[in-house]
């Protein structure tokens, strides 16, 4: 539970405030480039962990009255492909749409054709059900389509990594496919953020329009809500946020290791996280209460 | 028989835990809090209980005009400035509550200068002022539940939600208690030209408002009732811009004090207005002001001089 409090008051809603003013919907064409591009990975960020925090605190809450809730996430963007990060990203969702939507559809079962036109149904259905707005179902859509490619594609991607002699098993293939994955999911979530697909479009071109880098160094990205000093935090519980999300890809049950650790320890790391989210969580009467995003779902 | 012992280890180390958790968060807290101002209840709390005589309660008009150190060092008279800016007449309310209850002075010197405001609380950074160095008293409790917000009310009573996000600005002072006199005594030697301050004639008046009437009489009733003498002044200030509106708003506010000397004196407080007394005091414009309305040190050395000299402070 502390955990996704440390996701939800320290990460999204501290990436927010510089989503919120990327995204504006008066000012979203001022910013092109990197500072564009570092908005839609931080709504990456943001979304992720409103939605996982969310759960967490839910999964955490159940616990204490002693019911066992499934888990909804398994570090989805470690995913090394759209099916798999679909097999890692609300979980609960995709088995409900899986067997009450694409299963009764035929799912797999009447040849490729229909399994693709299932695929997008289903993940049409999904952009619906986050909005009956033409943005959420083009992000469905989008999410669809890739799915077909990848169903399509899969094994002629295949046979050309053979003749070009890439090693599959090596971590930077992995790597490659796991940043290429989150690229491709960064762009589709920039259509369900925005507040209209012209917006959408907008910003993606805005992010290509102009290669700004400097503004990674000449501390222009400071004057967007966001001071040095909170995206240092930021940044390092992002890092923190991705070493746990390594440590529960590897390891199912790491609730159950942390509980068999010494109390001591148990203590250091409550009193640590609690501190941490009542000192850089983002609440209080300088700022409005971030609803989670979910709840509108 | 292990079912006990293990309820017992728990509820132990449940207590255990709880108390490193306050410990912990309290000192997070007092880092992170602003300090000017929320440390005067820390330095009130530290005298020995009923060991002040006079205790002075009102706005930055009042640590600005007097200086408690001087009182001391001087003329021996053992006081505390317990005044915090913005400090609205309910406010002072509770202050005084809380001075009697600790200390029970024989004098509260109370600076009158909102009375003529129609104000609960001004704003949340100067009510947080008052409000989070103050122990966590009956008093406390009453005022913030009087004064404050339902949804705000958790802020007061844990205040580092309320201070949290100053660990951007946190530094080595923030770590250290600041260097008070430990009487409360303000000291400013910022200096700033001050224009002639207009005063509107005695018989000019104009009454208090409702709400903080009801609040005065509640603090004539609350120092009668436990035997405390009340005196209340108001320090001589200027419009807080050369220009007619912020004179008119000064006019109000003068015409006001008029209407609560009349009100108060036949109830046996004195009311010392200060307007009338400027030329004896010889405040300066030149030398004694560090903004139109706050005295420096050299203008409160001479008010606070001149109240001892006239027999206004005992």
């Amino acid at each position: 539970m502390l955990y996704g409090y440390v996701l939800k008051m320290i990460i999204a809603d501290r990436a927010a405030i510089y989503v919120n003013t990327v995204f504006d919907a008066e000012t979203y064409n001022t910013y092109v480039g990197f500072t564009a591009l570092i908005g839609a990975v931080l709504f990456a960020v943001q979304i992720y962990c409103d939605f996982a925090g969310y759960t967490f605190i839910a999964i955490g809450a159940a616990r204490v009255m002693g019911i066992q809730l499934m888990n909804n996430f398994n570090a989805p963007y470690f995913a090394t492909s759209i099916k798999d990060f679909w097999d890692r990203w609300h979980i609960s969702l995709t088995s409900w749409f899986r067997d009450y939507l694409y299963i009764p559809l035929g799912g797999s079962r009447k040849g490729k054709f229909r399994k693709c036109l299932n695929i997008l149904i289903v993940f049409m259905v999904s952009g619906l059900w986050h909005g009956a707005s033409w943005h959420y179902v083009i992000w469905g859509m989008l999410h669809g389509i890739l799915r077909v490619l990848e169903e399509i594609t899969g094994k002629l991607c295949a046979r050309l990594g053979e003749l070009l002699h890439v090693r599959r098993d090596v971590f930077s293939y992995r790597l490659f496919k796991m940043l290429l994955t989150f690229l491709i999911v960064t762009l589709c979530w920039i259509f369900f953020r925005a507040e209209s697909i012209r917006q959408a479009l907008d910003i993606i071109k805005n992010i290509f329009v102009q290669p700004n880098i400097w503004v990674l160094f000449d501390g222009s990205l400071f004057t967007l809500g966001l001071i040095a000093k909170d995206f240092n935090v930021l940044i390092l519980f992002i890092g923190i946020m991705m070493a746990v999300d390594y440590l529960r890809s590897r390891n199912r049950q790491l609730t159950a290791t942390f509980c068999k650790q010494n109390v001591l320890f148990q203590w250091l790391v409550f009193i640590a996280g609690i501190w941490c989210v009542l000192v850089f969580g983002i609440y209080g009467p300088g700022y409005d209460a971030t609803q989670f995003i979910y709840f509108q779902f | 028989m292990i079912k006990i012992g293990k309820a017992v280890k728990f509820t132990v180390l449940s207590i255990v835990f709880v108390m490193v958790m306050v410990c912990f968060f309290s000192r997070t807290t007092y880092v992170v809090r602003e300090k000017f101002g929320t440390e005067m209840h820390d330095l009130f709390t530290k005298f020995e209980k009923d060991s002040l005589d006079t205790i002075f309660v009102g706005t930055s008009h009042q640590f600005c005009s007097i200086s408690t150190d001087l009182l001391d060092f001087e003329y021996g008279i053992n006081s505390f400035m317990l005044a915090s800016s913005g400090q609205t007449v309910p406010m002072t309310y509770y202050a005084i509550m809380e001075a009697i209850k600790l200390q029970h002075p024989k004098t509260i010197v109370f600076e009158a200068l909102y009375c003529a405001n129609d104000f609960r609380v001004i704003d949340a950074g100067m009510s947080h002022m008052f409000f989070d160095g103050m122990p966590y008293t009956k008093a406390k409790r009453l005022a913030i539940n009087d004064l404050i917000e339902p949804k705000e009310r958790i802020y007061y009573y844990f205040d580092l939600g309320f201070y949290h996000d100053r660990w951007i600005e946190v530094t080595e002072a923030d770590f250290k208690p600041r260097e008070y006199s430990e009487r409360g005594t303000y000291f400013s030697d910022h200096v700033m030209y001050n224009w002639e301050i207009p005063v509107v004639d005695k018989s000019e008046k104009e009454p208090m408002p409702d709400e903080m009437k009801k609040y005065l009489d509640m603090i004539i009733e609350l120092c009668k009732e436990n035997d405390v003498e009340l005196i209340m002044y108001v320090a001589p200030y200027n419009a807080l811009y050369d220009d007619d509106y912020a004179r008119q708003n000064l006019f109000y506010m003068q015409r006001v004090f008029n209407w609560i000397e009349e009100y108060v004196e036949p109830q046996g407080i004195p009311f010392h207005n200060l307007f009338y007394e400027m030329d004896e005091i010889g405040l300066d414009g030149n030398t004694d002001w560090m903004d139109s309305q706050h005295c420096n040190y050299a203008g409160q050395e001479k008010i606070t001089r001149y109240m001892v000299e006239k027999g206004y402070i005992k």
